[in-house]
């Protein structure tokens, strides 16, 4: 599949990507480093987060990764890493949208 | 992640997602959702628990619908390939006409059809929310205390050991806790003794309550110290340096919550403790209000006494054993049996064969609840029985209200199901909205009764509304729809509406209007069970209001001193006091001053046992040992039948002398007057207690000088047991409280009491000042509890029964509305007609107070043990119901009836 067919990427996988990109994390990890990253604005639910994350495996953007060692959790817990695939969709998509940023700024001139 | 294993609430809201999501992340998201029950803002109490109910219960039904729903949306996380760009498109137009689609067509149709009818609408929420709310406050506090397990480890594998008294556990001797402790059924034990002891922080002393336990007793009992260490083995020997573990609380009060805390001193009976452990506050071991723990061998109470525990007289030590794999409490209780018999058979004990009793921790500390709260607890479901039969009742009128209705729609070719569907989910709707405000009506209630609950019923502070709370009111709310919804459904579909299309509903509204009389005679019985109940309890609280517990409480206020004196000597001790009393004396609003060991509704009572002059050497009797002041007896109140009470000059130099109160005398010397009769202590009562017998227990005579009035010293309803009284000169115990007789109001009395203590000793361990009317209050908290909570579940239900015949006598007129205006156009008087429909009403309601009596007669004999001079059957109790609840009944029908009698013949027989 190529990048083309999956962007413009949903904001929460993009949040989601961009949690990944500072290492392996589980399902509630990823909520609270996006609820921390976007002071709050982005709170994902259960329901949203892992709907995201189903999506983002079936299209290869992330996969499974083992727990690190120092986590003291139960083993079921399962740990998501960001794939190559992930990380390009992700530099795409920015580049995406700085031309679209540039664009409108060429169009709107910022507030004095 | 993944803290705490998720509750079945968790389980039930995500069944909500589809079958193949949950298969997929199910576990994660109940990971995912117990972790997030951890956030800061879902930590307020009450609040906090709803707030995160909500918002999960808003994910699983936004997100896990929404994945149902949405097929191009399962399918993207199915095995096939996303095809590209794919945005949402509007929900709308992706949607299928299926099951969910009707259901939430039902929903949209029925809260239009609720909506147009406000008023029963309302008041059917608000009854709803009633019977729910108050059902699940009760709920919440019952499971709580009886069904939540203890805050230990596998607490099911826990018992407490101890001599058996009744079924009651008593302490042991030293010699059975070693015994006990290397039974093989055992997997481990840990001795423990509790006391009151005195602590002296920097700036004052104060008593406190602390433990003595076994360096085992974190592993017996399968608990992590949250700072620091448990006990070490080699901490428990005699003559090891002294620790001490400590409460959260004390830790946070004490040692501003800090880590250096652990290896810092706390001073306990003027020895320096090291802390080792801060554990959290709910350990609640051996009894709540403990707030540390030293070892065993370091037992205070043994120390100052200069006691030797090795020997099977002294018996105040408890013992807690987690069972070995496969053991029961009864196989336990054999073993423990065996040991006894074989301890009798080395070192016999004199008086008595003990008996050793095995009891497991959760019904120990639990059990003697366990009646009472099941009694509230059957108590509100009855008020919820009666909701819901209300609510029947107006949504039977309301159904049958609408035949027409329904028949139009069968006509158009609606299937009975959906028919019945439709009516099921207007009343599924219903008891939602009484859910809601019955779960807000909830936390109210909960705060109120926790406000007045009586502390005797332990564990009850962890009570709050979790999702196991909430998933109880949301299955009565279930209950309540199917019990008031399915009868009226069925019915409304059930006959062949081609008639009621045609005739008018008179004869439809008569079935339904019998229906809804039976439903008003039920309430009214069930009211009237509860309200006898409420006035057997009323009348039983009463008269224990009435008992004279033979010595003043009003204005009298209590403090207890217990000084450390150097070497503990009696002339210290009288020292001491001789300094404190006209200190206190002297303090502005104290009218009087006197001392005693033994206040009335205190915990602090010595038993003796004792011989008179005839009696064999052998033989003995037990009885109260009271120690007190001279001018005790004026002070609070004890009356002095005959005889001179102590006086100053009754001193360690002077015969000792002794006040007997009526039961010991009439025990001691039936029908003879007890004035200058003797007895002595009994022979080994204080087994080797050398120097502690040599002061306190000589074998001198001791002679009867005056007969005093009994009292009921451990509570209005405990009848007074034989008792003696011995002059402080005579027998000089160290910790005393004084008793102060008040006049005047001195808002700052404790601090006055306590500045005055401080002129002597600043660092002289205190308790707080405490008043003795609040101490009989106390004593009676659980009866007046029981009174309040089931004459408010009563009142509730009377009403809510009246407001059922209300409604049923107000239909009826409405109904015969024709019949009434024929018999008024044929010359029937208003007052006739009044008649007519009260005689009616109160014919239900005579029904009603008939089934109600027996069922209360038959149920009385389960609330027998917990009257004081009351029987359960007590007449005027019964006959009272009956009358109030036929008055209170004809007063719902005068309303009605008055109504009918003042419609226009004319106008009335216009009406179909």
């Amino acid at each position: 599949m190529s990048p083309r067919t999956v962007l413009p990427l949903p904001a929460t996988s993009f949040h989601i990507l961009l949690a990944l990109m500072d290492g392996p994390a589980h399902g509630y990890g990823i909520k609270h480093v996006v609820e921390e990253r976007t002071e709050g604005r982005i709170r994902l639910a259960a329901g949203t987060l892992y709907e995201a994350m189903q999506r983002l495996a079936r299209q290869g953007m992330v996969e499974d990764a083992p727990a690190p060692d120092d986590f003291d959790g139960s083993g079921r817990v399962r740990f998501y890493s960001i794939t190559e695939l992930g990380a390009t969709e992700l530099r795409t998509e920015l580049a995406r949208l700085e031309q679209d940023v540039a664009f409108a700024r060429a169009r709107i001139p910022a507030e004095r | 992640m993944g803290h705490g294993a998720p509750s079945l609430l968790h389980r039930v809201l995500l069944r909500l997602y589809p079958r193949d999501f949950r298969r997929q992340v199910g576990e994660q998201i109940l990971a995912f959702w117990t972790t997030q029950r951890l956030e800061t803002r879902y930590g307020t109490p009450g609040i906090g628990a709803l707030r995160y109910w909500f918002d999960v219960a808003r994910d699983a039904m936004g997100n896990g619908l929404r994945l149902r729903r949405d097929p191009r949306r399962a399918q993207a996380l199915g095995l096939e390939l996303l095809d590209g760009g794919l945005s949402p498109a509007p929900l709308e137009r992706l949607s299928f006409p299926g099951a969910l689609d009707l259901f939430l067509q039902d929903v949209r149709f029925a809260r239009r059809s609720l909506l147009r009818q406000p008023l029963f609408t309302s008041v059917a929420v608000i009854t709803l929310a009633v019977g729910i709310g108050a059902t699940t406050a009760v709920f919440s506090i019952v499971d709580t205390v009886l069904y939540r397990p203890l805050p230990y480890t596998q607490p099911d594998e826990l018992v407490l050991l101890g001599r058996a008294d009744g079924d009651q556990l008593d302490g042991l001797a030293l010699p059975e806790v070693e015994g006990l402790a290397e039974l093989q059924v055992f997997a481990s034990t840990a001795p423990a003794v509790s006391y009151g002891t005195d602590i002296q922080w920097s700036e004052y002393a104060e008593v406190m309550n602390g433990a003595s336990v076994g360096h085992q007793f974190t592993d017996v009992l399968g608990i992590e110290p949250i700072l620091g260490r448990g006990f070490a083995p080699d901490e428990d020997l005699p003559g090891a340096a002294p620790v001490v573990m400590i409460t959260e609380r004390l830790w946070r009060e004490h040692f501003a919550a800090s880590p250096d805390a652990i290896g810092d001193v706390m001073s306990i009976e003027n020895v320096s403790h090291t802390v080792v452990g801060v554990v959290r506050n709910d350990l609640d071991f051996p009894e709540a209000g403990v707030e540390f723990w030293t070892t065993f061998r370091d037992a205070a109470l043994i120390r100052r006494l200069d006691l030797n525990p090795d020997q099977r007289g002294l018996t105040f030590f408890g013992s807690v054993a987690r069972l070995r794999d496969g053991a029961s409490v009864a196989s336990a209780q054999a073993e423990v049996d065996a040991l006894f018999e074989r301890l009798q058979a080395e070192e016999p004990v004199n008086d008595m064969v003990p008996r050793g009793l095995v009891q497991s921790m959760h019904e120990a500390t639990v059990g003697g609840s366990r009646t009472g709260l099941l009694l509230f607890l059957g108590a509100v479901a009855l008020v919820f029985v009666i909701a819901c039969a209300n609510v029947a009742g107006l949504w039977l009128s309301r159904v049958s209200g609408r035949g027409a209705e329904m028949a139009l729609r069968t006509a158009l070719g609606a299937g009975r199901r959906r028919i019945v569907t439709q009516l099921l989910t207007e009343s599924l709707l219903l008891a939602g909205a009484g859910c809601a405000a019955g779960i807000g009506l909830a936390m109210a209630l909960q705060r109120g009764i926790l406000a007045i609950v009586p502390t005797s019923i332990p564990r009850v502070d962890a009570a709050g509304l979790d999702g196991r709370v909430l998933l109880f009111a949301a299955a009565l709310a279930t209950l309540a729809a199917l019990a008031f919804g399915v009868a009226p459904a069925l019915r409304a579909t059930g006959r062949d509406r081609s008639d009621v299309l045609r005739e008018s509903s008179r004869s439809v509204a008569a079935a339904s209007t019998n229906a809804q009389r039976m439903l008003v005679v039920g309430q009214i019985a069930i009211a009237v069970v509860l309200l006898a109940g409420a006035g057997l309890f009323a009348n039983s609280y009463s008269r224990l209001l009435q008992v004279d517990p033979g010595a003043r409480s009003a204005g009298v206020v209590l403090a207890t001193f217990s000084p450390t004196l150097e070497g503990d000597n009696t002339d210290a001790i009288r020292g001491f006091y001789a300094g404190l009393l006209p200190r206190l004396d002297a303090v502005p609003g104290v009218a009087g001053t006197a001392m005693t060991y033994s206040p009335i509704m205190g915990t602090s009572n010595f038993r003796q046992s004792i011989q008179h002059e005839t009696m064999p050497e052998d033989d003995n009797l037990w009885a109260g040992n009271v120690i007190v002041s001279p001018n005790y007896f004026e002070i609070s109140g004890v009356s002095l039948l005959r005889g001179r009470g102590f006086t100053e000059e009754d001193t360690l130099a002077t015969p000792h002398v002794v006040i007997v109160n009526e039961v010991l005398a009439e025990e001691m010397w039936p029908g003879e007057d007890a004035l200058g009769k003797r007895f002595r202590w009994a022979r080994g009562m204080s087994g080797s207690m050398d120097s502690f017998e040599r002061e306190f227990f000589p074998r001198d005579y001791m002679t009867v000088v005056s007969v005093a009035g009994n009292v009921r010293r451990r509570g209005l309803d405990q009848e007074p047991i034989a008792e003696f009284y011995r002059p402080h000169a005579q027998m000089s115990w160290p910790s005393m409280t004084v008793v102060l007789a008040t006049e005047g109001n001195n808002p700052n009395l404790a601090e006055d009491i306590r500045a005055a203590a401080a002129d002597i000793d600043p660092m002289v361990p205190m308790s707080a000042v405490r008043s003795l009317e609040e101490g009989v209050q106390a004593s009676v908290a659980e009866p007046r509890f029981r009174v309040l909570l089931v004459g408010g579940f009563a009142l509730v239900a009377c009403a809510l029964s009246m407001l059922g015949i209300y409604a049923v006598m107000a239909l009826t007129v409405n109904r015969q509305t024709h019949s009434i205006g024929i018999r008024m156009a044929l010359g029937a008087e208003g007052s006739a007609v009044r008649r007519q429909v009260v005689v009616d009403g109160m014919r239900l309601a005579a029904v009603g107070v008939t089934l109600g009596l027996g069922g209360a007669l038959w149920l009385s004999r389960t609330v027998a043990a917990m009257l004081y001079q009351v029987e359960p059957t007590d007449p005027p109790t019964f006959v009272g119901v009956a009358l109030l609840t036929l008055l209170v009944a004809g007063a719902a029908c005068y309303v009605p009836a008055r109504r009918a009698s003042r419609l226009d013949p004319v106008a009335a027989l216009r009406t179909d």
